[in-house]
């Protein structure tokens, strides 16, 4: 591990590209301290925007189409990452790039953005990360540092950190400063749930499509959608052209699988007509498909679904209570 | 294809819907210019009513018989009818549920007798759809300019669009807005048809419904939430029934009515 | 001759309202101004819901006039519970309510009335030969919105301005703007104003009648009171509001009527200019020097530059009104109780209104509305005779559009005037 001062870090970091800061509210391009906890807005908005203008069209006769792609290609450091926001960036590499075909906007995002992560030392009262083998000190990410007072410990991860950082003088740290590492460590890790997802959780849901189980978890549920929007692995999108007299453009936007509207076909069938039917797809989503897929589950227990539901819904308990589901088949 | 032929109506309402129309300052004689306006008694004298139209907008509730008549005939004459705001949509403040209590008993304690006047007959205030096929929807307490000028294209185009059935909250999770309901204050937000932006959430006030309850609202979740918050059942019954039409707030007593008999109140 | 006019439905008014002529043997039998609106029982819609309810309930009255229907049931929940709130927010209610007052007074001067005396049927056909005036009115109305979505929350029915207080305070710079854009816009108005000029007014219908309108108690032209003024030199309590104004129903109105000690009497911009003349300032008191004349008394066709006028009047106090609203702290409001009455008195762009309610417990009890084109329907069918029996006289044929003129003059809000009230048992 080495060391260096705060200030020092951030003033070499500013010359190297745009610096956006994790506050307590989110990313934001600010002169604000990097904040050690889980913020309220993830790094979701950073890698895959709420709205983003993928081209603009033009039909100048009126017929044929010309087109202009637009991308994203500022180089970014996305700085003061919770290991559980680097997790989930991990999770949507593996739809978005790992996955073919490569979606080329998210892939040119990614790429220009160099991920300097954060160690988690507040972590929050609803945190389970540790249920899926990782916790508040993992490291993850370009960069890893640890916020031990005025100094941060720092750990180049990969090629793209040891760019960055390419002429910044680093200290060893000191004895005295691992030590206060291991200390907040050892808090930070006592804080986070494990909420105790058995190995077959995946099949154990599957097996139990048409269970009432689902009925009696999605009662509560409002389908306001809240849950989508924070959750940092949310990915589900839509595309509209919106147009205007002979010239308009196509853009993308966050959407949930929580609206009626979200799988309704242009024929006029739903094939999820109820509150039930999208709740269980989430759940399926998040802890049986993906794993079945991916190997992994789409979930990387930062518990903002939990604080923000109106309703109290928490998923760390249907979790639980899935678990107990028998495999019959 | 000439000019598509439109009118735009209003039965019993505050008007708030073709005001706002009026209101697209910037876009107003365009609006005039792509349409052939064949009637729109509120800006123009000039009007004609034996055309066939294309498109015919209708705001305001069924409440007398004249209103249905016009109603029949607007409907008769038009390709596609639009029922544009909450009164056309679901019948208004003016269709809220009281209670149990018949209207014209309402009626009688206002004007001092059923048939006090005599211009009309007045009927119980229902929505377009509890007498014609309404081919389309926009929705609003009033309706907006945008989604109103979006509308007006698609129809140009001959395109009938889907009305968007999501709740306020997605628009007010858009806006990144703290919820009320966690914060233990009413809000219909999860109930309510979006489109408004949530324009009153966005100022710390709750949700009142006034865009009318989406198709598959969830309100014996809501109405639970709201007990469990310390809301009394006739506070929430009120709450819901302002803009919530006569069924709803109906269903919602007896439900929470019997959850209340059963102790889970 | 016999002839039976039907005007039916009324173009250019908010609305759904008819003019009905019975003429026997060339003499005047029967003037109606139907109202065709169906009822919506708003007094008993509020029965039972509390502050915040009733206010959504009762601004859903009138689209265009939303604003003063709700600040009327504010002001008389208010006094009903005993709640004071601070100067900052009552000058921000202020600032909302001349922003209703520009842009329905635009919509109205602009594209409902002056059409019909330049023989257009619409204000879009009178754009190609007057664009300066109809474009300048559209601003000037986009103007009045803007006002309303940055302070009420919305151009119609915004939810910003509560019991007690108000949701969010607007931002300095949206101040700022409105600021700035009221000066900008003086002159536009002022070129409304001076196209009166070029108006001929009709004379075929003139009377004497009565103007009620408010009567500011700090001696100011403004547009809230707790005093009814009559230009007979009379004023009255807002509570004691049944006493001068009495109420019945016709047959032919789902609107109820109003006199005063028995005779028909006028509400709206001209009442409000004549009986307050003395206190207007500014450019508005110019021009209304200017134009003034003792037609105004006898001839509603003046409601119309009376608007106009009144526009201007809040133009030009909106930039000191912005001022003290930066400087003025945000105080606490405090409530009294939880059972009351209380009376709301303020001026709708159309004239006086009227809110009574009584709460019990924090929700409302019983409620009575009057509202200002129910009051104006007598007068207006008044001057409708006169101009039927001149014109007749005159050997005139097409009576419909006199008539309609007449109508469109008060600005009448049918919407509003549909209402109910029911004689409490005092």
């Amino acid at each position: 591990m080495k060391r260096i001062a705060k200030s020092k870090l951030i003033e070499f970091l500013k010359s190297k590209g745009e610096l956006w800061v994790k506050t307590r509210e989110g990313f934001q391009q600010s002169d604000a301290e990097a904040f050690a906890g889980r913020a309220s807005k993830s790094v979701k908005n950073m890698v895959l925007p709420r709205e983003e203008t993928l081209l603009v069209f033009f039909k100048p006769d009126g017929k044929n189409v010309d087109y202009d792609e637009i991308y994203d290609d500022r180089k970014r450091i996305l700085f003061g990452l919770s290991p559980c926001d680097a997790k989930s960036i991990e999770l949507l590499d593996l739809t978005f790039i790992k996955t073919s075909p490569t979606d080329s906007y998210y892939k040119q995002r990614r790429e220009n953005s160099v991920l300097v992560v954060l160690a988690c030392n507040s972590p929050s009262k609803t945190c389970f990360c540790k249920s899926f083998g990782y916790g508040p000190f993992t490291e993850l990410g370009d960069v890893f540092l640890v916020d031990i007072g005025d100094v941060y410990l720092v750990k180049i991860l990969s090629d793209k950190g040891k760019a960055l950082l390419e002429g910044l003088e680093l200290e060893d740290a000191a004895d005295a400063e691992l030590a206060k590492l291991e200390e907040l460590k050892s808090t930070a890790e006592s804080k986070v749930q494990d909420i105790g997802i058995p190995k077959d959780i995946a099949d154990r849901l599957y097996a139990n499509f048409e269970s009432d189980f689902w009925e009696k978890i999605a009662f509560r549920c409002v389908n306001c959608g809240a849950c989508t929007f924070y959750c940092p692995t949310c990915y589900c999108f839509d595309i509209q052209d919106v147009e205007r007299t002979n010239w308009g453009w196509r853009e993308r936007t966050w959407d949930s699988c929580m609206f009626a509207i979200y799988s309704l076909e242009t024929s006029g069938h739903n094939p999820r007509p109820t509150g039930m039917h999208r709740m269980r797809n989430r759940i399926m989503h998040k802890f049986s498909y993906y794993e079945k897929i991916h190997g992994q589950h789409l979930c990387v227990g930062c518990g903002r679904c939990v604080d923000v539901c109106p309703t109290g819904f928490d998923i760390r308990e249907v979790v639980k209570q899935a678990a107990k589901l028998e495999v019959t088949r | 294809m000439g000019k598509p032929k439109i009118g735009i109506y209003g039965l019993t309402g505050c008007a708030g819907d073709q005001l706002n129309i009026l209101n697209c300052e910037d876009e107003l004689l365009k609006l005039f210019d792509i349409f052939e306006i064949k009637s729109f008694v509120m800006a123009s004298r000039e009007k004609d009513e034996n055309v066939q139209l294309d498109v015919a907008f209708v705001e305001g509730s069924v409440s007398t018989e004249k209103d249905l008549e016009e109603l029949l005939a607007i409907r008769k004459k038009s390709k596609i009818l639009v029922a544009i705001g909450h009164c056309a949509i679901y019948g208004g403040v003016q269709a809220m549920f009281r209670g149990g209590e018949e209207w014209i008993e309402r009626y009688k304690r206002v004007y001092g007798r059923e048939n006090a006047v005599t211009l009309s007959k007045p009927l119980e205030p229902k929505p377009l759809s509890a007498y014609v096929k309404v081919d389309a929807v926009l929705h609003g307490c009033p309706i907006e300019k945008e989604p109103f000028l979006k509308l007006a294209g698609k129809l140009a185009h001959g395109v009938i669009p889907r009305t968007p059935d999501y709740p306020v909250c997605a628009e007010c999770r858009w806006k990144e807005n703290e919820c009320l309901l966690l914060k233990g204050q009413i809000c219909l937000g999860p109930l309510t048809n979006a489109g408004c932006g949530a324009i009153c959430p966005s100022l710390n006030i709750g949700c009142i419904g006034c865009w009318g309850p989406i198709r598959e609202e969830n309100w014996a979740s809501e109405a639970d939430l709201l007990v469990e918050k310390g809301y009394d059942i006739d506070e929430i019954v009120t709450r819901f029934s302002v803009f919530g039409g006569t069924e709803r707030a109906q269903k919602l007593e007896q439900f929470l009515r019997s959850r209340k008999e059963k102790g889970n109140g | 001759m016999d002839k039976h006019i039907f005007i039916e439905p009324l173009a250019r008014v908010e609305g759904h309202g008819g003019i009905e002529v019975y003429i026997e043997n060339d003499m005047v039998k029967e003037v109606k101004f139907e109202i065709f609106e169906g009822p919506r029982l708003f007094e008993q819609l509020v029965v039972g819901k509390d502050p915040q309810e009733a206010v959504a309930i009762a601004s859903r009255i009138c689209a265009i006039c939303f604003v003063s229907h709700t600040l009327a049931e504010i002001r008389a929940i208010e006094r009903a519970l005993d709640v004071k709130v601070g100067r900052k927010i009552h000058l921000l209610r202020k600032l909302a309510h001349y922003g209703e007052m520009i842009e329905s007074h635009s919509l109205h001067y602009y594209l409902l009335a002056l059409p019909d005396y330049f023989g257009y049927p619409d204000a879009i056909a009178m754009i190609r030969q007057f664009p300066d005036e109809v474009i300048g009115g559209l601003e000037l109305k986009k103007f009045g919105n803007k006002v309303m979505e940055i302070v009420a929350g919305r151009r119609i029915h915004g939810e910003n301005l509560q019991v007690g207080g108000i949701g969010k305070i607007p931002t300095d710079e949206e101040l700022e703007w409105i600021k700035l854009r009221a000066m900008e816009l003086i002159p536009t108005i002022e070129r409304g104003i001076q196209f009166w000029n070029e108006v001929d007014v009709p004379d075929y219908l003139e009377e004497e009648t009565i103007f009620i309108s408010v009567w500011p108690e700090d001696g100011t032209y403004d547009f809230r009171a707790d005093t009814i003024y009559v230009s007979t030199g009379e004023t009255y309590a807002a509570d004691d509001y049944q006493t001068a104004l009495n109420e019945r129903v016709v047959p032919h109105s789902f609107a109820k009527r109003c006199r005063y000690k028995g005779k028909p009497y006028s509400v709206g911009a001209l009442a409000r200019i004549l009986n307050m003349r003395d206190r207007l300032d500014g450019l508005a008191a110019d021009y209304f020097k200017k134009l003034y004349n003792e037609r105004w008394h006898k001839n509603p066709h003046f409601n119309n530059i009376a608007q106009a006028i009144e526009i201007l009047y809040c133009l030009e106090h909106i930039p000191k009104l912005v001022d003290e609203i930066k400087a003025t702290p945000l105080e606490e409001s405090t409530r009294g109780r939880d059972t009351g009455a209380g009376t709301g008195l303020v001026e709708a762009p159309r004239g006086l209104l009227i809110h009574h309610t009584e709460m019990e417990n924090g929700r409302v009890k019983y409620a009575d509305y009057l509202v200002p084109t129910a009051q104006n329907l007598d007068d207006a069918e008044k001057y409708m005779r006169n101009a039927v029996k001149n014109l007749l006289k005159q050997g005139v044929q097409d009576l419909e559009l006199p008539l309609e003129m007449i109508a469109r003059a008060y600005d009448p809000c049918i919407s509003c005037s549909v209402h109910l009230v029911k004689v409490i048992k005092k």
